[in-house]
């Protein structure tokens, strides 16, 4: 009867706290966001089955967690808590990324800048809201709207803030077609909604071999905090487009970021313990979070009507909105909220300009940051 | 977090304001220097095939395309044994 006893004291049940389970019940609500409205599913059912995991009561004494050193799960976490993972994920973006629409209108690359203004007003709120300089920081990335760098940021400046900065970076990325739509609209006319843009010109192969390199070494130069990001951003388009070595960009596009994704989401998920997880910071972080994409859509959207007006060929400034790099959903968002207008208008390729300089937007400003902040 | 108190002090002591302004203008000339590279990408990539053509390049498309076999091989014996037959059938009569 004792040895019951004793097991029955070690068993889930008995040390499940409110707190677990709440955090369980939010793992469930992800993976049915995931299942039932499609939400970013490769992202949020990974982090919301992990979240169940992380929140099912450890043994006492037996490493389990993924805070527990030594357990599977601290293993796995490894990669998130050292930015490793953060990196191969840009390596299978850029092998999957084709940045013509970028190189056909390289005044575009201008709107994934003007959203990263997001993570530097956000900034300024959480300092206001009492962080420091360092959890602002890694609280503001969230702005850039990209999950990888937001987390390679905060492992790097706030690793105890880490899980409720993915968390609500992954969260807010899911819902940027519920964020963004009004946003754009209460920001356009009707008459911008409809602007059509020209056809975007041909790129040729040289180009986009060449593309990588010069960029990386301007970016890289200019933000060296920024080369793990960067670097493997480049690294994994020239793979691409060299033509070379199209095994490697295969590789890198399919089976590694796979790979990754589903270690990354499960491991953050994992860390979202109730304990580390439900405090007050973890509210105003979500908080922040919510307002930094609000302002970075916004910011995307003013800056496309400030650049028509010197502009002979207008662009839609609906695809300002697509500067935040939730990349290719805000660039879908514009597309849809165009087509509501005019079903004929096809603006997907050109939001996809400042969505792919958006990920090098905030990746340059995490590299910034990281370097003002994390010395 | 060190204390839950929200005061603009927080901001002027953590040099808020100037974090924000010199992040947000490194970030803008970073890509308005992509921008710049972009728009010159064009010339850069004219210049590049002045000195090394497409064509030249061993795993170019061009040259990567194998050139089919019976063009260098030529038609076989016995293809020109049928065209020959087909030719003296043809002008029996």
């Amino acid at each position: 009867m004792d040895i019951l006893l004793h097991f029955i004291s070690t068993t889930g049940f008995a040390e499940m706290t409110y707190g677990n389970f709440l955090m369980i019940v939010i793992g469930i609500v992800f993976i049915a966001l995931a299942i039932i409205k499609d939400y970013e599913p490769l992202l949020l059912l990974p982090i919301g089955f992990g979240a169940i995991v992380g929140n099912i009561p450890s043994i006492a004494g037996m490493p389990l967690s993924v805070y527990d050193e030594g357990s599977v799960l601290y293993y796995i976490y490894f990669g998130v808590s050292k930015g490793i993972f953060p990196p191969l994920i840009f390596l299978g973006i850029g092998a999957m990324t084709d940045f013509s629409c970028m190189l056909s209108n390289p005044k575009l690359v201008l709107l994934g800048a003007a959203a990263q203004m997001g993570i530097f007003i956000t900034l300024i709120g959480a300092l206001y809201l009492g962080f420091t300089p360092a959890e602002a920081g890694a609280i503001g990335i969230i702005g850039g709207a990209d999950g990888p760098t937001a987390i390679f940021l905060s492992s790097k400046l706030a690793p105890h803030l880490l899980g409720a900065i993915a968390i609500a970076a992954y969260s807010y990325m899911a819902l940027v077609p519920v964020i963004q739509p009004p946003i754009m609209k209460l920001m356009t006319t009707k008459k911008e909604r409809l602007i059509r843009m020209t056809a975007p010109r041909e790129v040729t192969t040289r180009e986009k071999v060449l593309f990588p390199v010069g960029a990386f070494i301007i970016t890289g130069l200019i933000a060296p905090g920024s080369l793990a990001l960067v670097g493997m951003l480049f690294f994994g388009n020239l793979l691409k487009e060299s033509g070379v070595t199209e095994r490697l960009a295969e590789t890198a596009r399919t089976a590694l970021i796979d790979s990754v994704t589903i270690l990354l989401g499960f491991s953050v998920g994992a860390s979202t313990q109730a304990q580390t997880f439900l405090t007050p910071d973890s509210l105003l972080i979500f908080g922040l979070g919510a307002a930094s994409f609000c302002v970075a859509t916004a910011s995307g959207l003013a800056f496309a009507k400030l650049m028509n007006l010197f502009l002979k060929d207008k662009i839609n400034p609906l695809v300002g909105a697509a500067g935040v790099s939730a990349v290719p959903d805000s660039a879908r968002v514009v597309q849809m909220v165009a087509r509501d207008e005019d079903p004929h208008n096809f603006l997907l390729m050109h939001a996809m300009a400042p969505n792919v300089s958006g990920v090098l937007g905030s990746a340059v400003a995490a590299g910034v940051l990281w370097s003002v902040l994390g010395l | 977090m060190q204390q839950v108190l929200f005061s603009w002090d927080n901001v002027v002591a953590g040099n808020g304001l100037a974090l924000s302004i010199t992040g947000m203008s490194i970030v803008f000339v970073a890509l308005l220097l992509v921008s710049i590279f972009i728009a010159l990408l064009p010339k850069l990539a004219a210049f590049c095939n002045k000195i090394i053509p497409p064509a030249a390049h061993h795993h170019g498309p061009v040259a990567s395309a194998p050139a089919p076999a019976a063009t260098s091989a030529g038609p076989s014996e016995a293809e020109i044994v049928a065209a020959a037959v087909a030719y003296l059938h043809k002008n029996k009569g």
